[in-house]
C-alpha cells in the first residue's frame, strides 16, 4: 500500500536517512524499531509529507505521491491520521475541540453527530467526560490517548504511531498497545509504528523493520526477528551495549 | 596545474565563508517576502471564503483583536500621555529658553511630532514588545512541540490557521492604538502648557489646528498598517522557524522584537521620505 523507495533526508551536513526502502502492506502493522536519533520521527513525518525527502519516492496505491500536486497532495494526508512522539495537543484547544478539530474543518457534519464521534473515539481510548478539560490539566498518558482519538477521529485508512507507549506506565503501555490491536480490527487500519519498546513492538506487529544508519538492515515478522542473526538486530532487541553497534 | 587547482580550491572555500552569511541574508529575505505572500493570499482567501467556513475563524480574531488591542490600552495610554507631556516641556522650556518666543508654537510642534511620528512609532514599538513577542513565542513552543505539524497533518494551513488570525488583530488594532495615543498624547501636552507653563488653552489647540492637516493624519496611520504588517511578519517568521527547545523559543522571541523594531524604525524613516515627495 506504501512504498518506499531509495529515500534520502539530510539537515546540513547530518545524513539522516540514506537510501530506505520499505514497503508497507495494506490491513498490516509495521513497526519500525531503531535508536534513539536514527530518524523514525523523520521517516513518518515524511512519508506525511512534513518534510520534503532529498532523494526517493513514495508510492501510495499505485500513485508517487513524491511528485504529486497540491490537489493531490490534500487528498493523500486526508487518508492518514498520526499520532505523533509528544502527542502535539493544541494546548488552547479543549479535549472535545481537539479530538473534533479535523471533523469540523472537513465534514459539514451537525454539532451534534460532532459531540458523537467525540465522545465515542474518546471512549475507544478509554477515557470519558474530559470533553472540556485542556492539555495542560492531563497526564502524559491521557495525552496520548487524547491525540490517538484525534488522529482516528476522521477515520483515517492508515495511522503513524511514533513512540505510543514512551513515557507511560507500563499497565498503560499494554492498553495501549491493545487499543492499537483493537484499533487495527475495528477500523481495519494500515499501520506504521515507531517505537524502542520491545515489548510493544512483538506485541503489536505484523511485521518489523529495523532502521540503522539511515537504512533498513533487517525486516520479518516478530518471530524472525526473534531468531535473526543478524549481529545488529541481535543487540538491538538484547539491548546490549557490547556489539557492532557503537554507542557514539 | 595541481598548485592552481589547490588555489582555486581555497579560493572559492574563502569565497564560501564570504559569501555564506550573505547568501543566508538573502535567503532570509526572500522567505520572509514568500510568508508576507502566503499571508496576505490567506488573509484574502478567508475574507472571501463562504459564511459557514469563516465562523470557524471569527472567535481566534476577536480573541487576538482584545489581546492586542483593548489589553494593550493601559501601556499605550501611559507612554503616550508622557511622550506629550515632555514633548511640551522641552518645547516650552528647552527651547524657548533658546529662541524666545517659541513656546508660542507648542501646541503645533507637539501635535505634529506625536501625529506624524511618535504616535505610530512609539505605539508600534510597545506593540511589537507586548504582542509581537508572546506571538513569536507562542508559535514558537507549538512548532517545537510538533503541534504545527499536527495542523498540517489535520489540513489546516498553518499560516492560516495562526497567522491570519493575529495578523488581522494586529491590522485592525494598530491605528485604533495609534489614535489613542495621538489624543493622549496631544492632552498630555495640554495639561503641561496650560498648567504648568501657563500657556492659554486657545493658543495651543489654535496651533494644533492651524497645523495638523489631513495629510498629516493620513501619514501617521498609513505608517502604522505598515508597521503592523512588518511585526506580524517577523513574528510569525521566527516562529515558524522556531527549532531546538526552550532555547529555541527564547531566541525566537527575541530575533523577532529586535528585528521587527529595527525594521519599523528604518522602514519609518523610507516612509516619510516617501511621503516627503507628495
Ligand atoms: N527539523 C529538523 N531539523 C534539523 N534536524 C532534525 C530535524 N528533525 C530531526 N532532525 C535530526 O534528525 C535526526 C533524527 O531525528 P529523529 O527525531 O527522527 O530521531 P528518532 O529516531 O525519532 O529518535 P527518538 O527515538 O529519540 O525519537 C536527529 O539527529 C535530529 O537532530
Ligand atoms: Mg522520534
Amino acid at each position: 500500500m506504501i512504498r518506499i523507495v531509495n529515500l534520502y533526508k539530510s539537515f546540513g551536513s547530518n545524513h539522516v536517512l540514506r537510501g530506505v526502502d520499505l514497503e508497507i502492506r495494506k490491513g498490516e502493522t509495521m513497526v519500525i524499531i531503531g535508536r534513539s536519533g536514527e530518524g523514525k520521527s523523520v521517516l513518518l513525518k515524511t512519508i506525511v509529507k512534513l518534510l520534503e525527502p532529498d532523494h526517493g519516492e513514495i508510492w501510495f496505491g499505485g500513485k508517487n505521491i513524491t511528485a504529486a500536486g497540491e490537489k493531490e497532495k490534500e487528498a493523500y494526508l486526508r487518508r492518514f491520521g498520526v499520532l505523533f512522539q509528544g502527542a502535539a495537543l493544541f494546548d488552547s484547544l479543549s479535549v472535545e475541540e481537539n479530538v473534533s478539530f479535523g471533523l469540523r474543518r472537513m465534514k459539514n457534519l451537525p454539532e451534534k453527530e460532532i459531540a458523537r464521534i467525540v465522545r465515542e473515539r474518546l471512549a475507544m481510548v478509554g477515557l470519558r467526560d474530559i470533553e472540556g478539560k485542556y492539555p495542560s490539566e492531563l497526564s502524559g498518558g491521557m495525552k496520548k490517548r487524547v491525540a490517538l482519538a484525534r488522529a482516528i477521529a476522521m477515520d483515517p485508512e492508515v495511522i503513524l504511531y511514533d513512540e505510543p507507549t514512551t513515557g507511560v506506565d507500563p499497565i498503560m503501555a499494554d492498553a495501549i498497545n491493545d487499543l492499537i490491536l483493537d484499533m487495527k480490527k475495528k477500523l481495519s487500519l494500515t499501520s506504521v509504528a515507531v517505537t524502542h519498546d520491545m515489548v510493544s513492538a512483538y506485541k503489536i506487529a505484523d511485521r518489523m523493520a529495523m532502521l540503522h544508519e539511515g537504512r533498513i538492515v533487517g525486516m520479518g515478522t516478530p518471530a524472525q526477528i526473534k531468531k535473526s542473526r543478524n549481529p545488529l538486530i541481535r543487540q538491538f532487541i538484547s539491548g546490549s551495549a557490547q556489539g557492532p553497534i557503537r554507542l557514539v | 596545474m595541481k598548485v592552481m587547482t589547490k588555489i582555486s580550491v581555497r579560493f572559492w572555500r574563502g569565497f564560501d565563508s564570504v559569501a555564506d552569511p550573505i547568501l543566508k541574508l538573502f535567503l532570509e529575505i526572500g522567505n520572509i517576502f514568500i510568508l508576507l505572500g502566503e499571508l496576505l493570499a490567506a488573509t484574502f482567501r478567508i475574507l472571501t471564503c463562504p459564511r459557514k467556513l469563516r465562523h470557524f475563524y471569527y472567535q481566534p480574531i476577536m480573541e487576538q483583536m482584545v489581546r492586542v488591542g483593548v489589553d494593550s490600552i493601559p501601556v499605550v495610554l501611559t507612554t503616550a500621555l508622557f511622550t506629550g507631556m515632555v514633548l511640551a516641556v522641552q518645547t516650552g522650556v528647552t527651547i524657548e529658553a533658546k529662541i524666545k518666543g517659541s513656546s508660542m508654537f507648542i501646541g503645533n510642534i507637539v501635535n505634529l511630532a506625536l501625529i506624524r511620528e511618535l504616535g505610530p512609532v512609539l505605539t508600534a514599538i510597545l506593540v511589537t514588545g507586548r504582542v509581537g513577542s508572546a506571538m513569536a513565542a507562542e508559535i514558537g513552543s507549538m512548532k517545537i512541540t510538533e503541534q504545527i505539524d499536527a495542523l498540517r497533518t489535520l489540513a489546516a494551513n498553518p499560516v492560516e490557521y495562526i497567522g491570519v488570525p493575529r495578523f488581522l488583530g494586529v491590522l485592525c488594532m494598530m491605528p485604533m492604538l495609534t489614535i489613542l495615543a495621538d489624543v493622549l498624547g496631544s492632552l498630555g501636552g495640554w495639561l503641561v502648557s496650560s498648567f504648568h507653563l501657563g500657556i492659554s488653552s486657545t493658543v495651543y489647540w489654535d496651533g494644533a489646528q492651524s497645523t495638523v492637516g489631513l495629510a498629516d493624519i493620513f501619514s501617521g496611520l498609513s505608517k502604522s498598517f505598515f508597521f503592523a504588517i512588518i511585526l506580524c511578519i517577523f513574528a510569525l517568521h521566527r516562529g515558524f522557524q522556531t527549532y531546538g527547545g526552550a532555547v529555541g523559543v527564547g531566541r525566537s522571541t527575541t530575533g523577532a522584537v529586535v528585528n521587527a523594531s529595527i525594521t519599523i524604525l528604518i522602514a519609518d524613516y523610507f516612509l516619510t521620505q516617501l511621503y516627503a515627495l507628495f
